[in-house]
């Protein structure tokens, strides 16, 4: 058991995976995803979905097609539900109501709208609503009918990370046989510009490469279905992966750079794998935050070696891919952790050559996937104001 | 069933545009103080509640099993505001670096962590206006999973011009507070607390439509949480007014206690703020319900240390 000082319950029972969706710049479902990532293509183009012609870099991963929804960062997540629910074979009717959640991180929510909206648009009462942040999830709350715990986690870009550990907290007490959880996030001029502004982009996004210079942003949305194993077991589903662990932790050294030495990192990853009953030692592969900042690579890559040891578990990060889908990057990764434990392949890192040296205590697969007989997996999210977000998936 | 945790010391603070009160900050240590006065208002509110109730860091001092959740309704939209419009004016060089860095509603929590040597868990929910019920949930989930001994909660909202004109257009109520924050400590924090209360596990809810059924399932869930009969409990209402919406969810008979404090709307200070004011009393316990214009629902067993 990997030590964590202070006590730590004894695993009750664990939530399952029983259907996973997504809606990321690939396109519209799962398949899509894991097809670009096999095929190593880069969805990151320059920005058409709005003026960004002042806007230096003007590259960013969108989610191709039209956008004819009145509030798209809800349809995304709309969309990814549903995929996730048709995967999981559940009609949501056929639960009861109050034993339904959803759990959402989301770091803009409707910001798109709140662009227009500030700025004196005229705007209908139904796009108003979807501004704040709460919005996207208690619009599909109120889809599917949910009268059961609805929260939104914001913890900047491991908000979708610390959603899915909030949501398996519901199952694992109890409280929920069936919960939605995931991310969403939209593209807007406000958070290119942002992230622009702090000189923290470039024109591609290079994890862990020693020619890195920035993240390159990205939008999209993630859902898993999470369920009560025996709530699964009830209506003959076979889960597609258990959620055993899940813990957040706090830098608490400074606002904008991670902690140098990722202590807050990797605290919340030995604290997931002590909730889990796991020890280091038993993870086979490790979705990492990756996005090919400097700063977050090189805190990251401590963080992973102090954990699991020098080159001691395949790393992989999708940002190079789909770029930073922040508050839906967390649910896109576990997404893919539940691909890779049920196809035993761990795709390469897009965008990555040449492993920085600040960078080379871990394995961080390249070039090609690698088959990787995976038991057991963690995903590890970061963000501003030293968020940091861990979950553990296994096979079931 | 979960045992009940212990509420140890809390503080209720408002403001508003007609009468600013920065005795809130004013009273922090001299340091953080300083940090306070140059940051977003809400990380400054959260620095001067925590102040009220922690001791700051030691030099290098970072607490592992301690941590700090953050609950609100709006978030950092009122710096959005200020970050947006300086960028729909000037265009990508209007940009501020120092205020897009506070456009995350965890930046709160964070700069908390900071200056009290908070490196647990540092979290940040909204469920509406019930985002401080919803935070003492995320908050007890942190402590119950384990490596957890004690958490900050603090539920705060700043509500600015752009705030106050969505509010009208979403037809939420009149009348709250430009900047509102509760807090509380649960569990084991660092330093010496007196224990104030005791608190049971949240259940959390939404209305679900014509005849609020959510409203009664959430507080169902409660009471059972809490091992309790709605006979057990006095029931109490974090805004004024709901007590009728309550009334008619659960069939018209009960009695609903109303808030204290004479605002139409609190926001998700107002959930903290009603588990304060329940511990505060004596005798029976109370079993706080939070509704939110936005369709969400909370609701919690709280009783005071004296009993």
């Amino acid at each position: 058991m990997t030590h964590v000082a202070g006590h730590v319950s004894a695993p009750r029972s664990h939530p399952v995976v029983t259907g996973t969706g997504a809606v990321t710049p690939y396109g519209g479902g799962v398949a899509a995803l894991w097809d670009g990532l096999a095929a190593g293509r880069s969805a990151v183009r320059a920005i058409r979905g709005f003026a960004a012609d002042d806007l230096e870099p003007g590259r960013a991963a969108e989610v191709p097609g039209e956008r004819e929804d009145a509030d798209p960062a809800g349809a995304f997540l709309l969309a990814a539900a549903n995929e996730a629910l048709e995967d999981a074979a559940l009609d949501p009717a056929a639960v009861a109501a109050d034993r339904i959640g959803v759990a959402v991180g989301t770091t803009l929510a409707g910001m798109r709208i709140f662009e227009e909206w500030l700025g004196g648009a005229a705007t209908a009462a139904g796009r108003v609503a979807a501004i704040p942040y709460f919005a996207p999830a208690a619009r599909l709350a109120d889809a599917v009918g949910a009268t059961g715990p609805v929260v939104t986690t914001q913890l900047a870009c491991a908000s979708g990370t610390a959603a899915i550990g909030v949501g398996a907290g519901w199952i694992r007490e109890g409280r929920c046989d069936v919960v939605l959880a995931g991310g969403t996030d939209l593209l807007c001029r406000y958070v290119v510009a942002g992230f622009n502004c702090l000189r923290a982009t470039a024109d591609e996004a290079r994890p862990f490469d020693a020619a890195r210079r920035g993240l390159v942003l990205g939008e999209g949305a993630a859902v898993l279905v999470l369920e009560s194993a025996a709530h699964a077991a009830r209506r003959g589903r076979g889960p597609r992966a258990a959620l055993t662990g899940a813990a957040a932790a706090g830098d608490a050294v400074h606002m904008t750079a991670p902690d140098r030495d990722g202590r807050g990192a990797a605290h919340a990853i030995r604290l997931a794998l002590a909730r889990a009953g796991r020890d280091a030692t038993s993870i086979g592969f490790v979705s990492a935050h990756g996005t090919g900042t400097p700063y977050n690579d090189a805190m990251e890559a401590r963080a992973l070696a102090a954990v699991f040891g020098a080159g001691g578990v395949p790393v992989n990060s999708i940002k190079g891919a789909i770029g930073h889908t922040l508050g839906a990057a967390g649910a896109i990764e576990a997404v893919l952790c539940v691909e890779v434990l049920g196809r035993g392949v761990v795709p390469a890192t897009i965008g990555l050559e040449s492993v920085a040296p600040e960078c080379a205590a871990i394995d961080v697969v390249r070039g090609a996937a690698r088959p990787a007989d995976v038991a057991a997996c963690v995903s590890t999210s970061s963000g501003f104001a030293g968020a940091n977000a861990a979950i553990v998936l296994e096979r079931p | 069933m979960s045992p009940p945790l212990a509420i140890r010391a809390g503080v209720v603070w408002t403001a508003t545009d007609a009468a600013p009160d920065d005795g809130l900050v004013a009273a922090l240590p001299a340091a953080i103080r300083a940090r306070a006065e140059r940051i977003e208002r809400p990380g400054a509110l959260a620095l001067g509640a925590a102040g009220r109730l922690l001791p700051p860091a030691g030099a290098g001092e970072i607490r592992r099993d301690v941590g700090v959740v953050i609950g609100t309704a709006f978030g950092c939209l009122a710096t959005n505001a200020a970050y947006q419009r300086r960028l729909a004016a000037q265009g990508a060089p209007g940009a501020s670096p120092r205020l897009f860095a506070a456009t995350v509603s965890n930046a709160a929590a964070g700069e908390v962590g900071i200056a009290y040597g908070l490196g647990g868990p540092a979290v940040t929910v909204t469920a509406g206006a019930a985002g401080g019920l919803a935070a003492l949930d995320a908050a007890r989930a942190e402590i119950d999973a384990g490596g957890v001994r004690g958490m900050l909660v603090a539920a705060l909202d700043v509500v600015d011009a752009a705030g106050r004109r969505w509010l009208a257009e979403a037809g939420w109520p009149a009348g709250t507070p430009s900047e509102q924050v509760a807090a509380l400590v649960l569990g084991d924090g660092p330093g010496p607390l007196p224990e104030v209360g005791r608190l049971g596990p949240v259940a959390l809810g939404r209305t679900g439509g014509v005849g609020g059924p959510g409203i009664r399932s959430t507080v169902a869930r409660a009471l059972a949480a809490a091992g309790l009969a709605a006979a057990d409990v006095r029931m109490r209402v974090t805004r004024r007014g709901d007590a009728v919406a309550v009334r008619a969810a659960l069939g018209g008979a009960a009695v609903v206690e109303e808030p204290a404090h004479e605002w139409p709307l609190l926001l998700a200070a107002a959930g903290l703020a009603g588990v304060l004011e329940a511990v505060a009393g004596t005798g029976t316990p109370a079993l706080v319900v939070d509704l939110c214009p936005s369709g969400h629902v909370a609701a919690v067993v709280a009783w005071s240390a004296a009993r």
